[in-house]
């Protein structure tokens, strides 16, 4: 009965229900599988929290919290992804001095799963890049760079799947063009790719090949611009099978995540998490088994209707 | 006809099985519930493994970040088309630059908006970690040549950006995202056939949508500019300099 009226609620809604606050106990039934996803993106080596200088940030941020919140929701949620959206480089002495090496430890710490690089993963070249990610075992992701012809091609991987409760996640990464925004002697023979052909390649293998129940993007192009410059929110409209958009590079606070209508007219989850490790974000999926006859290729967000 | 009903039925029986055990297996997505949670003050637990892990590394910058090179007595605060940031920042550049290139006449300095990383500097002591997180880019400062044109092409650019950190030398107005009235210590750039320039080495190499720059370097200091403003704190320090910030707003818009 609880489950029809959450239906029902959902299919007022005209699409997904957003609700801010953990799973509602109505929702712990055996016929819907829960994955709960955490996101960073653009830590920039803020590894200790802003100091308490009095200013705007004073105090936030931290890596320590942020490693005590994770392990808190570990032990409350059994299916956790954690992934990070890139720039995990620069801002702070530590860079300058380790190269990036502490970041990483620490990430493996966490157990982030799948992070992307940004433009500022760069700052100390592709040969830094390759060595400082040794200090991992999570996968970079990257669908948008070719780089067959230098180091970076035994790092970074198209796509990757996670299995987690029978549910199988695909998850591929987005960057940012790199000319004028890195010196070239830093990406070098880097070639950035049409983020829009290649997501949408890359999707659509995911979903339709490998038969994903969901698919992740991890993105450094940037949650929205005023100009024609390729978005999240722009890269939502222009592709298909793309379940949710985990942003970056435009340092971006939302409020809640934004729904976008994709090319199939099937519902994109957009978000963010600030910057500098200020905020942990946090999605809490429910998935529910399709039923003979519904649609078994789009989200179907519709179904009992 | 008979032949082709049955057979269509049977490829329909097979689609329809197949199908219907695809399904059962494959699940979608119903609903999504968000949260952002602050790692604010109102946190108390934190995770000592990592607090291990960091250790030896704070250790090895030592007090090094920590130590107090200079006092400022305002908040500087990043914004376009002016800040206090922005003009402190740049005037050091410019001040700076003539002390780097002692034999070169330095017109201007600037800086891209995007190379200075933090929203505000707190007033107070400034530490050397405070200006290694305002610029902690490893760029050089450099002299460049340009002419007539690219220096209407800058112009527009930092114009069309909404204004970058411009040293107290360079006055101009925005005009439809175009620079307009643009001066040297007061008079039209026109007067002039080319004007060396004092900036990052990430810019003069054509970053940040200033391709035109390329080709124009006259001289790389080979500095980082953030050990430069480190040691112009620390001279203005050594003779009880609090920093100057000066307030004069540069570009002025003209909407």
């Amino acid at each position: 009965m609880k489950r029809r009226d959450f239906i029902k609620y959902t299919s007022n809604a005209s699409g997904l229900l957003f609700v801010n606050s953990a799973f509602p106990s109505w929702m712990y039934n055996p016929e819907f599988t829960h994955l709960t996803i955490l996101h960073t993106n653009d830590m920039h080596s803020r590894i200790d929290p802003f100091p308490n200088d009095g200013g705007r940030n004073s105090g936030l941020g931290g890596v320590t919290k942020r490693a005590a919140m994770i392990k808190k929701i570990r032990a409350e949620e059994e299916n956790i992804l954690l992934l990070d959206a890139g720039d995990i480089f620069q801002g702070t002495p530590y860079f300058n001095f380790f190269g990036g090496e502490v970041e990483i430890k620490l990430m493996e710490e966490m157990g982030y799963d799948v992070a992307t690089i940004g433009n500022h993963d760069f700052d100390g070249g592709i040969e830094n890049l390759v060595k400082q990610m040794k200090h991992g075992s999570f996968d970079i992701v990257n669908s948008n760079y070719n780089v067959e012809d230098n180091a970076l091609s035994t790092l970074i991987k198209k796509y990757v799947i996670k299995e987690k409760a029978g549910l199988k996640i695909g998850i591929f990464g987005l960057g940012i063009e790199l000319e004028s925004l890195v010196p070239e002697s830093l990406y070098e023979t880097t070639i950035y790719l049409d983020p829009i052909k290649q997501a949408n390649k890359t999707a659509a293998h995911l979903k339709k090949e490998e038969n994903c129940d969901l698919v992740i993007c991890l993105s450094h192009l940037g949650y929205k611009y005023k100009g024609g410059k390729i978005s999240d929110v722009s890269l939502a409209k222009q592709t298909r099978n793309i379940d949710i958009i985990l942003g970056g590079h435009t340092h971006t606070f939302l409020q809640k995540p934004d729904l976008i209508s994709d090319l199939d007219d099937q519902q994109v989850v957009i978000n963010q998490a600030g910057w500098a490790g200020i905020m942990l974000g946090r999605l809490d999926l429910v998935f529910e088994k399709n039923k003979p006859g519904a649609c078994t290729t789009c989200k179907n967000l519709l179904i009992g209707e | 006809m008979k032949f082709n009903i049955t057979f269509i039925t049977i490829i329909l029986s097979i689609f329809l099985l197949g199908c219907k055990q695809q399904e059962s297996e494959i699940q979608h997505l119903a609903n999504v519930e968000y949260a952002y949670t602050k790692m604010d003050k109102k946190i108390q637990a934190i995770d000592s493994t990592l607090d291990k892990i960091i250790a030896p590394y704070r250790k090895e910058m030592g007090s090094e970040m920590q130590q107090e090179i200079g006092i400022i007595e305002e908040d500087l605060v990043k914004r376009k088309p002016n800040s206090n940031m922005g003009n402190w920042f740049a005037d050091i550049l410019e001040d700076e630059a003539k002390v780097v290139f002692p034999d070169i006449k330095i017109d201007f300095a600037f800086q891209n908006y995007g190379g200075l990383r933090v929203p505000v500097m707190a007033k107070g002591p400034i530490t050397k970690g405070d200006i290694f997180e305002l610029m902690p880019f490893d760029n050089t400062l450099i002299a460049s040549k340009i002419g007539q044109k690219e220096m209407q092409q800058l112009m527009d650019r930092i114009a069309n950006y909404g204004g970058w950190p411009i040293s107290r030398s360079l006055s101009f107005e925005i005009k439809d995202s175009l620079a307009v009235n643009i001066k040297l210590n007061g008079k039209s750039i026109s007067e002039q056939d080319s004007f060396m320039v004092a900036l990052p080495d990430y810019v003069a190499n054509g970053g940040d949508d200033c391709e035109f720059l390329k080709g124009k370097i006259f001289r790389n200091s080979g500095r980082f500019i953030r050990d430069i403003v480190i040691e112009h704190i620390e001279r203005d320090a050594k003779i009880d300099q609090i920093q100057f910030v000066d307030h004069t707003e540069r570009i002025t818009t003209n909407q």
